[in-house]
């Protein structure tokens, strides 16, 4: 079991990465709410907490949820717990778009956790954000518990997303049926992912759109292959520009590009 | 319009508490698809698992699947509406879980039937799995079962009120799922802690109709906002329903008693 790219596994299967991100730049911005995405994540096995933390590289189930333990959110995954299928049933196959079945049932998911009053506090104390770590926690009626098994907790990537310029409300659509608020601008901070707008051709509104279509960064961007079946993926009003602008392409020559690369 | 429901509070059910209770055993009879064990084993086992998790159909399809259940529950007493659990109102039973579902015993004395439902139609290999991993009581007569956490940590009426301020669907959507949805889940235990086993246990049905009720008491707060527009058409399996379907619940047949958060 390896850990996610740029993560360090400790006690069983809890998380921690550097992100060096200056909280102090976040001021100028005057920025609204801030979120932590996490994409991938595994629900195959048994429900848990995910508690995540600022600076505070030895957090443990034991760390409780008190600022001063750096103690920024949590998400919570609903675990299928175990598989009632055949062999198979529950490893997770990446269905074509004219598959009518819908996505697979074990599809990894994606959680937010809002992380505005953690990143405040830090602005407040002048502290940069160092690090993050995540901590599952296994609920068992009052008592909570580290997991036993170090595959618990799986996932792909994080990223952190501010935004600044606050909601605000457009007229509504005359058709209906699409997101009507103005999206957010939207900056990634972490360095293991970049933003969707970073793509020409891509701006906040369209980047709502994939995102609600669960392509949510650059690199989920980067998998695709946009002269094949994954241009269905596309949300359909987008797909012809998608493709004659090569989004993929350009997302994976943008990650090719980054400093770190 | 007899057909319309009013849905209620389960702290504010009053003289409703014995026919709620009378429905729910009939239905525990039933074993075609009418029945309580066919309308929970839609959720997960046996399978096919037709939920949706983790995308934007979490909340319309959950909302066309509390209206099948609703109206098939009709069918045994057409006085029959969903109650929800508002984890945010005072306690009325020191375990968290509202009186109505939490006690063991009814007031005549016998099994009080929201406090555990059998868990019928699901196959030998499920009963196994359910049991080997504490979702059920037993193998050969599983019913559902709890181990609820502290009641202290169950949310709060400001946190669902900034939930209520998220500003597009697919963000109050995604948030509503993760926190206060699975959280319950997860704080409910057991049966209600996976997927294929959660609908089993009676609470599942009052947990989600505050879901639902939230959801409600989102879109009167934000006129107009809608899902995005590549599901609006969006069929939610095994209903005959789409998201569009769902949007209104008058079009359903259904309300909410009470428009503000704490009941």
């Amino acid at each position: 079991m390896s850990a996610p790219q740029g993560w360090t596994r400790k006690d069983v299967c809890t998380y921690t990465k550097p992100v060096a991100c200056d909280v102090a730049s976040l001021e100028e911005q005057a920025f609204s709410r801030a979120d932590l995405i996490f994409e991938g994540v595994d629900h195959s096995a048994e429900s848990f907490e995910a508690r995540v933390y600022f600076n505070n590289p030895a957090a443990t189930v034991d760390s409780g949820k008190r600022p001063e333990s750096g103690y920024a959110g949590s998400f919570y995954v609903f675990g299928h717990h175990g598989c009632g299928g055949d062999v198979g049933h529950c490893e997770f196959k990446q269905r074509s778009a004219y598959d009518p079945r819908g996505p697979h049932h074990m599809r990894p998911h994606t959680f937010t956790v809002v992380v505005s009053r953690a990143l405040q506090r830090l602005r407040d104390a002048g502290e940069p954000l160092r690090d993050v770590s995540v901590v599952p926690v296994i609920h068992e009626g009052r008592d909570k518990r580290a997991p036993e098994s170090e595959q618990l907790l799986q996932f792909d990537r994080m990223m952190l997303r501010t935004y600044s310029g606050g909601a605000v409300p457009l007229p509504l659509s005359a058709k209906g049926g699409v997101e009507t608020r103005r999206p957010l601008q939207t900056r990634t901070v972490d360095g293991g992912a970049s933003s969707l707008a970073a793509v020409s051709g891509i701006g906040p509104r369209f980047a709502e759109e994939l995102s609600a279509a669960g392509i949510v960064s650059l690199e989920a961007l980067a998998e695709l292959d946009l002269s094949g079946d994954d241009l269905m993926r596309i949300p359909e009003r987008l797909r012809e520009r998608a493709k004659n602008e090569r989004w993929d392409e350009q997302a994976r020559r943008l990650i090719a590009d980054k400093p770190n690369n | 319009m007899p057909d319309f429901k009013v849905r209620q509070s389960a702290r504010n059910v009053g003289s409703d508490a014995e026919m709620l209770r009378q429905i729910f055993a009939r239905s525990y009879e039933i074993m075609d698809d009418r029945g309580y064990g066919y309308l929970a084993g839609i959720h997960g086992y046996p399978l096919p698992q037709y939920c949706e998790h983790g995308n934007t159909l979490f909340l319309p399809w959950h909302r066309a699947y509390l209206n099948l259940f609703e109206r098939t529950l009709s069918e045994i007493n057409n006085d029959f509406y969903l109650p929800w659990w508002d984890w945010s109102a005072p306690l009325d039973d020191p375990s968290g879980i509202p009186t109505l579902f939490a006690v063991e015993q009814s007031p005549d004395g016998t099994a009080n039937p929201l406090q555990s439902a059998p868990m019928s139609g699901l196959d030998q290999r499920a009963r196994e799995l359910f049991f080997r991993a504490r979702l059920s009581s037993s193998i050969d007569d599983p019913r559902s079962v709890r181990q609820t956490g502290d009641p202290e940590d169950l949310p709060q009426a400001d946190e669902l009120e900034e939930l209520l301020d998220a500003p597009t669907y697919v963000d109050f959507n995604a948030r509503l799922e993760s926190y206060p949805h699975n959280f319950i889940h997860v704080w409910v235990g057991r049966s209600m802690s996976a997927p294929p086993s959660a609908a089993f246990d009676p609470i599942f049905w009052a947990h989600h109709g505050m879901v639902d009720r939230l959801w409600y008491l989102w879109q009167l707060r934000h006129p107009g906002a809608q899902p995005p527009a590549q599901i609006i058409d969006a069929p939610l399996a095994p209903f005959r329903l789409t998201v569009r379907d769902v949007l209104n619940v008058d079009d359903l047949g259904y309300t909410y008693a009470q428009t503000e958060v704490i009941a």
